[in-house]
């Protein structure tokens, strides 16, 4: 085959794929490949299994009026995840991506340079939606529902219109914002978006709170008497990227078309304005203004308070670690609802406290512990290391134990002072715990790696951490319950802090 | 701008080790000897430059001497305290500086300031004040409001050099201090060494630039694949390679010729050195 010209945008796109796949690791790469034999050996079976049983049914049937609503909700909640992450790939691909500065100063023209970028950009927001649509493609091909195929041409336009999207709202906060906070907003609006929708795939977990275990009732609950009253004629524009899912030729070709035009216009459009910002995103950020000159004396504190503000300043001035820290609570909302269904107001607030404050232990030591930017400075000085980190394992202690504490004492002042005595030790122990979890097995990185999958703890500290973590709101739930053989969920936390202990290790070279 | 206002003279001790002692330092990283069997003294109120060309060994022997990487054999010793026995007595005699300021993006000068004087266990009311003429000095003062993250080269480095002098060091250890600097940066840091050490401190410094050495420096020691090959004065390196210039001087002690020489003498048997 003969390959494609240098400098053309299909020699562009070679280069990029190769890049994109050599930054996988070997472990990403077993774990890609396993997943996909195993998802391929379920498919199977789903298909030799439920096959036969469906034979029956009219799968393939035009539409029905009803279901057009849901599914366009479905598609705007899918569409919505893909400009998230397209916002995101816009920015790296934009103004990070090391190879930028050689691309625009060679001959090849900045259109090309643009279209290869939002090409990889619409590829980033269609995988970023991979892991819903290839499971429910595969289903509907297992299945025969030939008619759902149509979904891959949706997708195929819904990522390069999230491309566009993405492109035109990356490049226009960069120019109202500067690149530093555009890369803060996006951050913090993607892990809102994520966050977000997650929590919408949840709330049927919160409709069952009060004790609405039946079908029928759930699905009398206000939000789906909502959703149920959605209307959405079929001939209307909103509609069309359903029917396309649907594999209506005449809105699938349509939206495809609607889509390269999108695009073909967008990288027109914004060469521009790409190339201008390519050239100021390597300008150093807008420094702070000076103060008025009100000439005060300097004030220094102690070590230890010199080694907790410099923590707590590094967290706080840096918006997009620490958005990304706190919206990891999120996720745990759910874990939450068998305590709400309880209706022991000590104990939810109990497991709530104790749950939340420990896993904001555990990220806010990640941070003081193992992302230090200057871990030579620190070697290099003569505080001797163990201290430091003990002071380092304070200030990720200290912010989710006042949280938890100010929960407490919210407790406490409705009149449950019993229940706020038992949580309060708990609540010690959970952050505590955690934390040492991370002090015992340092895991130094760039703070800049902190969330990037090489940079991940292993997987039996992640498991132990988890199992401290659930039997410590175990124990909060069962001794606010009267349940004196909480006592026992509380010998099993310990026992995961002994295990942690037993295995820890230095990080002194 | 004179030595008395900006650098306090070092106090004398009474044992008078040397400032820095290697003895037999070695070190291997895989199969390769990156250093091997060095050895060498610097006094107090000496200048001590090491060149050598890239991978001899350079950067290597400074994080050994900074307690960053351990030995393989050998010691080094900061005024009699080893690196590797007495590491926290010899640290606290020490500052390094790398060619990438050791700082933090975020913090202002001051808060880098108080956080690097906590872990040289200086007395914040003494630490305070130090800091503030230390900024004042370098022409940082203006900007203690900002962050060091929309700082110039010039300016972290010289925010560097700040926590570097700021609890008092005896012996600073700077691996390629003037790369990227500017004329005006380059001179202040140039002053700033010289006052340090007609203050009694001892300065082991690697470059590349070699007008820098031969300007700045009491002594120079040259080292290629690990081993130091030549050390003395600037002039007595001249005088021993029948040379005009320090360059001519150095490319005749580390030039292919140099090392193949060198590498015959290595395969033979060692005799008494």
């Amino acid at each position: 085959m003969k390959s494609a010209p240098p400098g053309s945008l299909l020699w562009l796109l070679r280069w990029q794929t190769r890049a994109a796949l050599a930054n996988l690791s070997a472990r990403q790469r077993w774990s890609i490949g396993i997943g996909l034999v195993l998802f391929s050996a379920l498919l199977i079976f789903v298909g030799v299994t439920l096959r036969p049983d469906l034979s029956a049914l009219t799968l393939n049937a035009p539409l029905a009026g009803a279901a057009v609503p849901l599914l366009a909700l479905g598609l705007v909640v899918l569409w919505t995840m893909m400009i998230a992450a397209a916002v995101n790939a816009a920015l790296a691909a934009l103004f990070t991506r090391g190879d930028l500065t050689l691309l625009l100063h060679s001959p090849i023209a900045p259109r090309t340079v643009l279209a290869s970028r939002a090409l990889g950009v619409a590829l980033s927001a269609g995988v970023s939606v991979a892991l819903l649509m290839v499971p429910l493609l595969a289903a509907a091909a297992v299945l025969g529902v030939w008619r759902a195929m149509g979904l891959l041409g949706w997708w195929l336009a819904a990522a390069v219109l999230a491309a566009c999207v993405g492109l035109w709202l990356t490049l226009g906060l960069v120019r109202t914002l500067g690149v530093q906070r555009t890369r803060t907003v996006s951050a913090v609006l993607g892990s809102l978006i994520g966050a977000a929708v997650f929590l919408a795939f949840q709330w049927p977990n919160f409709l069952r709170i009060s004790g609405q275990g039946r079908a029928a009732d759930r699905i009398n609950t206000p939000p789906f008497d909502f959703l149920a009253g959605l209307r959405l004629p079929s001939d209307s524009l909103l509609a069309l990227p359903v029917r396309a899912a649907w594999s209506e030729p005449g809105p699938l070709l349509g939206l495809l078309g609607a889509a390269a035009l999108c695009l073909m216009l967008t990288v027109t459009a914004l060469t521009r304005l790409f190339v201008l910002g390519a050239q100021t995103s390597q300008e150093r950020p807008t420094a702070r203004l000076p103060r008025p000159a009100a000439a005060r004396p300097l004030r220094f504190r102690t070590a230890r308070s010199a080694t907790l503000l410099k923590e707590w300043r590094l967290i706080w001035r840096d918006p997009a670690l620490l958005s990304r820290t706190l919206l990891q609570l999120l996720y745990l909302v759910p874990l939450l609802a068998p305590a709400l269904r309880g209706g022991n107001i000590g104990a939810t607030v109990g497991v709530g406290v104790v749950l939340l404050t420990s896993n904001l232990a555990v990220s806010l030591a990640q941070l003081t512990l193992n992302a230090e930017d200057a871990p030579d400075l620190l070697r290099s000085a003569p505080r001797s290391p163990a201290v430091l980190r003990r002071d380092k394992w304070l200030a990720a202690s200290l912010p989710p134990l006042g949280l938890g504490v100010a929960g407490l004492a919210l407790l406490a002042f409705r009149g449950q002072l019993g229940a706020a005595a038992i949580d309060l030790p708990l609540l010690l122990l959970g952050v505590g715990g955690s934390a040492l979890m991370v002090l015992w097995q340092p895991l130094p990185t760039r703070r800049a790696d902190l969330f990037r999958r090489q940079q991940a703890p292993p997987f039996w500290l992640t498991l132990l951490t988890l199992v401290f973590q659930l039997t410590m709101a175990g124990t909060v739930y069962l001794l606010n319950a009267g349940q004196w053989w909480g006592l026992g969920t509380l010998a099993v936390a310990l026992a995961a802090l002994a295990i942690a202990y037993g295995q820890r290790r230095s990080d002194a070279s | 701008m004179t030595s008395d206002a900006h650098i306090p003279p070092v106090q004398a001790r009474p044992d008078a080790a040397p400032a820095l002692e290697l003895v037999n330092l070695s070190k291997r990283f895989g199969g390769r000897e990156a250093v091997r069997q060095l050895n060498l003294r610097v006094e107090a109120g000496e200048l001590y430059a090491l060149l050598g060309p890239n991978g001899a060994g350079k950067t290597s022997t400074i994080r050994m001497i900074a307690g960053l990487s351990r030995p393989d054999a050998g010691e080094a010793r900061i005024l009699g305290h080893s690196v590797t026995t007495h590491a926290q007595a010899a640290k606290q005699q020490l500052a390094y500086l790398p060619d990438d300021p050791l700082l933090y993006d975020k913090l202002t000068p001051p808060e880098y300031l108080e956080f690097v004087a906590g872990l040289w266990g200086m007395n914040a009311a003494q630490a305070a004040p130090e800091a503030e003429r230390l900024l004042t000095w370098l022409q940082l003062w203006p900007h203690r409001h900002e962050r060091t993250e929309g700082f110039s080269r010039g300016m972290k480095q010289k925010l560097a050099l700040a926590g570097a002098l700021i609890h008092g060091p005896r012996l600073l250890l700077l691996d390629e201090p003037l790369t990227g600097l500017d004329a005006a940066a380059s001179r202040q840091v140039k002053d700033a060494l010289r006052e340090f050490v007609d203050a009694g401190g001892a300065v082991v410094l690697t470059t590349h630039i070699l007008e820098v050495a031969e300007r700045l420096a009491d002594r120079i020691g040259i080292i290629a694949q690990g081993e130091l090959v030549a050390e003395g004065t600037p002039a007595e390196l001249l005088a021993r390679t029948a040379t005009a210039t320090l360059e001519d001087a150095f490319l005749s002690l580390t030039g292919p010729a140099a090392q193949q020489d060198h590498q015959t003498n290595a395969l033979q048997p060692r005799g008494g050195e």
